[in-house]
């Protein structure tokens, strides 16, 4: 593939997922330095892995794929000092013992999300990335590798989850 | 879609974008570095081979000398491994060509038959060339033959340190594997 297409199907792909991006290194990452290293290096993956583009997938998936990958490579290097982490079973059955508030402002729902994606394991944090960003259970498989059954099992894990914790419907 | 998703997508991009000569730029530095690190490896390899090429040339036997030749190549046959196995990209381009379960157990299981291995791939081709060059040295100075008897055991011990330490990283990275999704 010549120089010109790679640049031009990176330009695309930013044009249309660059803040989705941003999103995700956000989430992967609360430090602000590692965010800004971590999305640097999923923008470097990006236009690298675009020499190689047939496509054989979507360009969403593509996208995603290579954004995860690289996430999830930085998270698995620094994993022995990461904090305890937890997947979505556990989650849910902490649920509970959340206090719930009604009507609480946008700026603090986010702060709560993100401090529960950050708690997830890195897989579960990959399908309620997707979810958040409003892939369908078919598209959340193409690009973890999780079975279709798998991920509605896992998204309906997560809107329960979400509604118990934000009262759905009133943030 | 729902109140959550909707919120979550509003979040909008606060990171100025690069330009593209910007990634050529970093990208480019990713493998300098990369350049770096393996030229680092090959002069340590290089440092280890010198002692033995000096042996090879003025080893006062024939035995010692093709003791000093067959480490040295020994030597060359790790570090061809290393370079070939060991010195991966970082951000290789096939990202895109796999799920991200896949990609993961894969880095995982090749790190885990790097450790698993080590000893067939990184002790094992120094073990004629060390072999032959003590038998030429206690062949030449048998008054040194127990010392050398005693090195012997020595390096025996250690080779097999080395391989216990990195069977048991191989184990731990076999834990980590287990753990992963067991029905993606």
């Amino acid at each position: 593939m010549n120089d010109a297409r790679q640049d031009s199907l990176y330009a695309d792909a930013i044009a249309t997922y660059g803040a989705a991006l941003e999103r995700l290194a956000r989430a992967y990452e609360a430090d602000a330095d590692r965010r800004s290293d971590l999305l640097q290096e999923i923008h470097i993956g990006l236009w690298r892995s675009f020499a190689s583009f047939d496509g054989r997938c979507s360009m969403r998936t593509w996208v995603y794929r290579v954004a995860h990958n690289v996430a999830i490579s930085q998270v698995a290097r620094r994993r022995s000092r990461a904090p305890t982490l937890v997947g979505l079973e556990e989650l849910e059955s902490m649920s509970h013992a959340i206090d719930r508030e009604q009507g609480i402002d946008d700026r603090r729902a986010l702060d709560r999300l993100m401090t529960l994606i950050h708690a997830l394991k890195p897989f579960d944090r990959q399908v309620i990335l997707l979810y958040l960003e409003g892939l369908d259970a078919a598209s959340i498989g193409d690009i973890t590798g999780f079975s279709a059954s798998n991920v509605a099992t896992k998204v309906h894990r997560i809107k329960k989850v979400l509604a118990e914790r934000f009262q759905e419907g009133h943030v | 879609m729902s109140d959550l998703q909707s919120l979550w997508q509003s979040q909008s991009q606060q990171e100025p974008p690069m330009s593209i000569e910007e990634i050529r730029t970093r990208a480019s530095r990713l493998e300098h570095i990369v350049s770096r690190r393996n030229l680092r490896e090959y002069i340590a390899g290089a440092i280890g081979i010198v002692g033995f090429l000096r042996l090879m040339w003025i080893g006062p036997t024939t035995t010692i000398r093709v003791g000093a030749a067959l480490t040295i190549a020994g030597g060359v046959f790790v570090l061809y491994l290393l370079r070939k196995w060991g010195s991966a990209n970082p951000l290789p381009e096939d990202l895109g060509l796999t799920s991200a379960v896949d990609f993961h157990r894969a880095q995982l299981e090749r790190q885990r038959d790097l450790l698993r291995n080590v000893w067939s791939w990184y002790l094992m081709p120094f073990v004629p060339g060390l072999a032959v060059t003590q038998v030429g040295i206690a062949m030449a100075h048998p008054e040194r033959t127990q010392r050398l008897v005693a090195l012997g055991i020595g390096v025996c011990l250690m080779m097999v340190a080395v391989a216990a330490v990195n069977r048991y990283g191989a184990a731990r990275i076999q834990k980590r594997i287990d753990s992963l999704p067991s029905n993606p």
